[in-house]
């Protein structure tokens, strides 16, 4: 674990995806101070809290961990382990735990995932409105 | 029509738009950036968004501005004059004077799962025990998600001690999903802006590899726009 990381530098004017959460949740909000007749505002909050602590968590990082594969090689080795340990595993007991895994998998792909497929990756080819 | 305010700032430092969809609106020393809209309400579609963002463009814009909240309508142009801006023009000063030189850099932590748990593996024992153990899957997950817990909490302590030196003011963002280690949104000043890259980069090379980190930005102060209270 002695890798150095690279800090990642994403500048304002790249994809919408990673500055809508600040877009839309900050700002100076025109409050009872500001005395402006307001026409509108959207107070929109950007809604991605998940309950950290649920089953599906639970079960999605006990998977996860069961799988690991501590020789700290890349990740498709996780993969093969896992195919290798399902394989000996017990019908029932396999389905269950896939089961539990999907749905933590669908839990997981949350707000931020959802946010970026509804704005994409490619900014510059909105025609709506 | 019904003006859109993206954006308030000085005069004489900022620059009127060659290009998109706004325009300034000029009350002395202050002026607004804003674009038209027909529906006194603004949805929150791509293209909204975008215009929104990019009225705030710091490469565009010439000083400083303070963002409004996204979706901020009045009823027209002379509205913004007389009431957003004329009205509260001490406010307007104070707020703009905080926020000259500032720019606004927010670090995004997000834990790399299989090397962060690698980690907690290594080093929490209980996690150690019960990986692997049959029926103990709930039990297991719910000692790892209390282990995340607790590392980001020292993610986010560590994140405080290394940028608050470098910044003006800083705030730690709540975390949205599962692997969010921590979320710190900086007001950093023009003088502080060498420093404090090189202590993201610091970060990076001491926190990595089970964090790893995005540095967004520079914005403008988003999270730091709140208008000055001046006494009347």
């Amino acid at each position: 674990m002695s890798a150095t990381t690279t800090v990642a530098r994403r500048p304002a004017s790249g994809t919408l995806a990673e500055v809508v959460d600040i877009i839309l949740d900050k700002g100076l909000v025109i409050d009872a101070y500001v005395r402006v007749s307001l026409v509108g505002i959207e107070l929109l909050t950007v809604d991605v809290r998940v309950v950290v602590a649920s089953v599906d968590t639970y079960l999605h990082f006990a998977e996860a961990t069961n799988r690991l594969d501590l020789r700290g090689q890349a990740e498709e080795h996780d993969s093969d382990l896992q195919d290798l340990i399902g394989g000996m595993a017990g019908a029932k007991t396999e389905g269950a735990l896939d089961a539990a895994g999907d749905k933590a998998e669908g839990a997981l792909a949350s707000g931020r995932e959802k946010v970026k497929a509804v704005f994409g990756q490619d900014d510059d080819e909105e025609q709506e409105d | 029509m019904p003006t859109v305010v993206h954006g308030v700032g000085w005069t004489s430092r900022m620059r009127a738009p060659t290009v998109g969809p706004h325009r300034l609106v000029q009350e002395g020393e202050l002026s607004a950036i804003v674009s038209d809209v027909e529906e006194p309400e603004v949805l929150p579609t791509r293209l909204a968004l975008r215009t929104h963002r990019d009225a705030l463009d710091l490469e565009r814009l010439d000083g400083t501005v303070v963002p409004l909240r996204f979706g901020t309508v009045l009823a027209d142009d002379a509205q913004v004059r007389r009431e957003l801006l004329a009205a509260n023009a001490p406010a307007w000063h104070a707020t703009l004077d905080r926020l000259a030189g500032h720019v606004e850099l927010r670090l995004r932590g997000t834990f790399d799962e299989p090397e962060l748990l690698r980690h907690l593996v290594a080093t929490d024992r209980r996690i150690a025990r019960l990986r692997g153990r049959r029926g103990r899957e709930l039990e297991l997950g719910e000692q790892v998600v209390a282990a995340i817990d607790r590392q980001r909490e020292e993610v986010s302590s560590t994140l405080e001690r290394s940028l608050a030196p470098v910044c003006a003011d800083l705030h730690l963002d709540p975390p949205a999903e599962p692997l969010d280690a921590a979320t710190v949104s900086c007001l950093v000043s023009d003088q502080q802006r060498a420093a404090f890259e090189r202590a993201v980069d610091d970060l990076g090379a001491r926190v990595g590899p089970v964090v790893s980190f995005e540095l967004i930005g520079p914005l403008p102060p988003f999270s730091f726009a709140e208008l000055a209270e001046v006494p009347a």
